[in-house]
């Protein structure tokens, strides 16, 4: 099984048809064609507007920028991107204080800071990083190809297993137009055929994107291109923590190796011609690996297709993907069950979700600036309160309306730059509140579908999944933090443990003139917010159960009548307690008919 | 985050806090650093006895307002309330001084710890607004962000005739638009008919006279337009006039100086553009955005406007043809770009990071001195706008094994 060989394209892939590809903005040329750059602006302002509004509501949603004013007062200009973050190779077990992962760079470079460990799940935690080193490992790491005259390699060398990284060189000789090229890293093939448009320029620039672009190489290696030559760094090695972990982080899931095998065709309602099948893994925390290889079979007119049964691993689901037309070269998510043989009895829409281009069920690990706690917390490592007493509040809805339909217009370069309108959705929630509330974006800065797509998708996840909001003062050193600065809340009191936020406004209270207090705004953060992938991700707030959930009333002694109001018949009652455990609390809890044991 | 150690360490431990403003000329601009106390024209706080960096601070702040700074649209803003018991302020206000427009600085400092500007914290950078009220007890000035406390649009002009700078109309550098009517005749033999059976055997030439004028789509409420990368626009019609056999064409593309004018076409098959009668301008200032050819309709350099002098095909002699519409890819503005990441290249560029570094620090928008602008930024994000990436949307499988 390969993959199959890189060629100049035709025309934009990402848009319509028609248009000499040199005409289009940021066409490159040859196997360049493959790549684009992330983020450009090409549009005109013809009526007056206010230049602030023309950089916000026009320039900066182009490419996901915003301003702050940084600490000596001058203007910054940002992206939203993702923080600093990895992924564990391994499963990682309590005690352990060291843990393998695919990018320990940022922290090799600078380990301050704070790490969190599986955010969004009820395993997270937060540790202080000891150390990062590169592994050696990355020394045995193979680099191959099939003519070794016109792509001249230097194989992986120099990792010290400490702060050096190993490195390896791919030099592009010549590109004979016409000529079946491989280079192969770490057992993975990038077959390409060089046109006569390509240089030893534009083949080193479609490597280096092409190597950045494959989803089982790009977490471990960095691709840097200059002229003809590519070097590639290894990134992945260990991070030493200070404090043993306190929870078990489940291992990553192994991609599928093996194709879906069709078990036969019944009569159903598909339409003739070849389809395509995969599925994926999908683990507890619902995260999936990468695509199985496809099984690709045609049928005729008015039949389903039924695929045998597959053995996912202990604890995962299997989800199927399939062709949402005959002929397409699209795969789009269809269903998902227990691995039993499956029926394709229909066929997805185009706005199902696509398949993930990141296998994410290894541990998340990310850079946080600082961890906020109204306690102390082993799992977040405080060892006291640092936000203002009862100042913790979120709000679900007051700061936006929950869009669940992005409506982005652009103009597509590629079709004589017509305008086009991109509607994406959230389909569940649209079904779910029987409401469409969209939200129309400035596009036409945008002139093509690729970036056009990353910016709509990105901006439905930041509107849906984000639009949860915390809101807590603090002070002191709280008052270093800036705009977009990644923290972890834990709000005991909600049962919400090492919630990643984003800080999105700050309110300085100086009603003392001396020491301020600073209140923040911040919605939800996730990685996957950010990047430049459209994979669509659910991202959880967790409430864990309070510690004195599941007691029976006889569990719990009520000590003293001060303070304790109690109103039975459906009212509430604030008591506080003590158990024979020796621990102590301060409890609300509402109760129907209650009936409290005292001790 | 702001990286400091030993403001950290500040924060953590100090127990004598103050908050200070400070106004600086509306010229002023940060350093590295931030602002300098020294360079003040004005230092307060709201109690007595604080020195910083050498200088001292006026007890005349009745109360600090609250701060908010934030990421999204809103515009940060800040209000301090001064004492004008001692009416010093009133005589700031009053004796020419003003606090509109002056810069204003909130710092946060330890009146022990606090040596080095980096020792301190500024919680809001801003320009004052005009006073709206005060009395003889206090005034309170509001502040907003340096990009909210100015009221700038894009794009600068329109096709007005008016220069904003007040140049005359014989200057090369004038910036408006003025149409200067051109007027004439022409003649051409014609076959006319003179009855007969069907008109077939009567005919005759007879030497006919067709009168023309230029006529322009000039509007004084239609803005120049001004674009970044490359776009595909119609062209605006500066002038044209039917001569006979083809017209005359002066067609604007908008603000320069651009990179290029790519594809321009007539959308009317009838009246196709002469392919060598055309002339490219971009865009620059006066005379270089020449040479004019007085001898075509609407004669002029148009100083900063990209424009065309062409010419249409085919037109009827007999009648007054309509100007056709003329599309044309343009690759726009020419603007700072860096160069090992020092911002000082002028080059053509669709990177999001300079269109905005562009409309800060131009003159005709913002007008901030790149000092306000910290480079570094701008920097990282020129640096990740353009990376390439690979386009996912080309297909599903492009890194996936078929069985």
């Amino acid at each position: 099984m390969s993959i199959p060989p890189f060629e100049e394209l035709p025309e934009d892939g990402g848009g319509g048809g028609g248009f000499d590809p040199g005409e289009y903005p940021d066409a490159l040329p040859g196997l360049e064609g493959n790549l684009r750059t992330r983020y450009t602006f090409n549009g005109v302002v013809n009526e007056q507007m206010p230049a602030v509004d023309f950089l916000g509501e026009v320039v900066f949603p182009t490419a996901r920028m915003f301003v702050t004013h940084g600490a000596n007062g001058k203007l910054r200009m940002h992206n939203k991107k993702p923080v600093d973050f990895c992924y564990g190779l391994t499963a990682f077990t309590i005690g352990q204080t060291v843990l393998q992962a695919d990018d320990v760079s940022p922290w090799v470079a600078n380990d301050g800071n704070y790490l969190l460990i599986d955010p969004h799940t009820n395993k997270s935690e937060v540790r202080t990083l000891i150390s990062a080193e590169y592994d050696a490992d990355q020394n045995d790491v193979t680099l191959t190809t099939n003519e070794a005259t016109d792509v001249v390699i230097t194989g992986f060398s120099g990792c010290d297993g400490a702060s050096t990284p190993a490195t390896a060189t791919i030099e592009i000789a010549a590109a004979t137009n016409g000529t079946p090229y491989t280079v192969t890293l770490d057992g993975y093939e990038i077959p390409y055929t060089p046109t006569t448009a390509d240089t030893p320029e534009t083949v080193a620039s479609f490597l280096a994107g092409t190597f950045a672009g494959h989803p089982k190489l790009n977490r471990r290696f960095r691709f840097e291109v200059l002229a003809d030559t590519v070097t590639i760094t290894g990134l992945f090695g260990n991070l030493e923590v200070d404090v043993p972990l306190e929870k078990a982080h489940s291992a990553p899931v192994a991609d599928p190796t093996v194709a879906p095998v069709l078990n036969g065709i019944n009569p159903g309602p598909l339409d003739s011609g070849p389809y395509r099948v995969a599925y994926t893994y999908k683990d507890e925390d619902g995260n999936q690996t990468l695509l199985s290889p496809y099984f690709e079979g045609t049928i005729a007119a008015n039949w389903d297709i039924e695929v045998a049964a597959v053995t996912p691993p202990s604890g995962c689901t299997v989800c199927w993907y399939i062709s949402p037309a005959p002929y397409s070269d699209k795969i789009r998510f269809h269903s998902e069950n227990d691995g039993s043989s499956f029926i394709f009895g229909s066929l997805p829409k185009l706005d199902d979700p696509v398949h993930p281009d990141v296998n994410r069920t290894g541990t998340e690990m990310m850079r946080v600036m600082a961890v906020f706690s109204d306690r102390e917390e082993s799992r977040s490592g405080t060892s006291r309160s640092n936000v203002l007493r009862a100042s913790y509040e979120w709000s679900l809805s007051d700061q936006k309306k929950r869009h669940n339909r992005i409506d982005l217009a652009y103009r597509d370069a590629s079709d004589d730059y017509r305008r086009i309108e991109l509607r994406v959705h959230d389909k569940q929630h649209q079904a779910k509140i029987r409401k469409v509330e969209k939200k129309e974006i400035n596009g036409y800065g945008i002139d093509n579908f690729f970036q056009a797509q990353r910016i709509a998708f990105g901006l439905l996840a930041e509107n849906r999944d984000a639009n949860f909001r915390y809101k807590w003062t603090a002070t002191r050193e709280a008052l270093l933090l800036e705009e977009f600065d990644v923290v972890a809340i834990t709000d005991a009191g909600s049962g919400v443990f090492n919630l990643p936020v984003s800080i999105e406004s700050r309110q300085y209270s100086l009603s003392k003139a001396g020491l301020p207090t600073v209140t923040f705004t911040a919605p939800i953060f996730a990685n996957t917010l950010y990047d430049d992938s459209i994979v669509e991700r659910t991202i959880p707030v967790i409430a864990e159960e309070a510690a004195d959930a599941g007691r029976t009333p006889t569990d719990i002694l009520i000590i003293g009548n001060t303070g304790v109001s109690f109103i039975g018949g459906g009212g509430k009652a604030r008591i506080n307690w003590n158990n024979t455990d020796g621990n102590t609390g301060t409890s609300t809890t509402t109760f129907g008919e209650a009936t409290i044991t005292v001790a | 985050m702001i990286d400091n150690a030993a403001l950290q360490s500040i924060l953590a431990t100090a127990t004598d806090f103050s908050l200070v403003t400070e106004l600086y000329a509306s010229n002023a601009v940060p350093s590295a650093d931030g602002f300098d106390p020294p360079n003040a024209i004005g230092l307060f706080a709201a109690v007595e006895g604080i020195t910083f960096r050498g200088e001292t601070y006026t007890r005349l702040v009745q109360k600090f307002g609250n701060i908010k700074t934030t990421m999204t649209e809103e515009i940060n803003s800040a209000s301090v309330t001064f004492s004008n018991i001692s009416r010093e302020i009133a005589q700031f206000e009053f004796g020419g001084t003003g606090f509109e427009g002056l810069i204003i600085v909130i710092r946060l400092l330890s009146r022990g710890r606090s040596v080095a500007l980096t020792d301190t914290q500024i919680l809001f950078t801003g320009r004052c607004e005009r006073p709206s009220s005060g009395d003889k007890e206090s005034l309170t000035v509001h502040a907003k962000s340096i990009l909210g406390s100015v009221d700038v649009v894009i794009p600068r002009r329109t096709f007005g005739p008016e220069d904003f700078k007040g140049r005359t109309p014989n200057d090369p550098e004038f910036e408006g638009f003025i149409h200067m009517p051109s007027y004439g005749s022409f003649t051409y033999p014609r076959i006319e008919k003179r009855g007969g059976f069907l008109g077939w055997w009567n005919k005759k030439q007879v030497i006919a006279t067709q009168h023309y004028s230029s006529y322009s789509d000039l509007d004084a409420k239609k803005a120049v337009p001004i674009g970044f990368g490359r776009v595909q626009i119609m062209l605006v019609l500066i002038g044209a006039v039917d001569v006979g056999p083809f017209l005359q064409l002066r067609l604007a593309v908008g603000e320069g100086p651009i990179q290029d004018i790519i594809n321009a076409r007539s959308l009317d098959p009838a009246l196709p553009l002469h392919p060598t009668s055309y002339v490219e301008l971009y865009g620059l200032p006066g005379v270089l955005n020449g040479p004019d050819d007085p001898t075509w309709v609407a004669p002029g350099y148009y100083s900063r406007t990209a424009h065309i002098r062409g010419a249409a095909d085919n037109s009827l002699l007999d009648v007054t043809d309509p100007a056709p519409e003329v599309v044309a890819v343009i690759e726009w503005l020419i603007i700072t770009t860096p160069s090992a990441g020092v911002w000082n290249t002028q080059a053509w560029t669709n990177n999001p990071a300079a269109v905005t570094r562009f409309v800060w620090n131009d003159p005709d928008f913002f007008n901030l001195d790149a000092n306000w602008i910290d480079d570094e930024y701008s920097t990282a994000c020129w640096n990740f706008n353009s990376t390439k990436i690979f386009n996912t949307a080309i297909s599903d499988f492009s890194f996936v094994e078929e069985a």
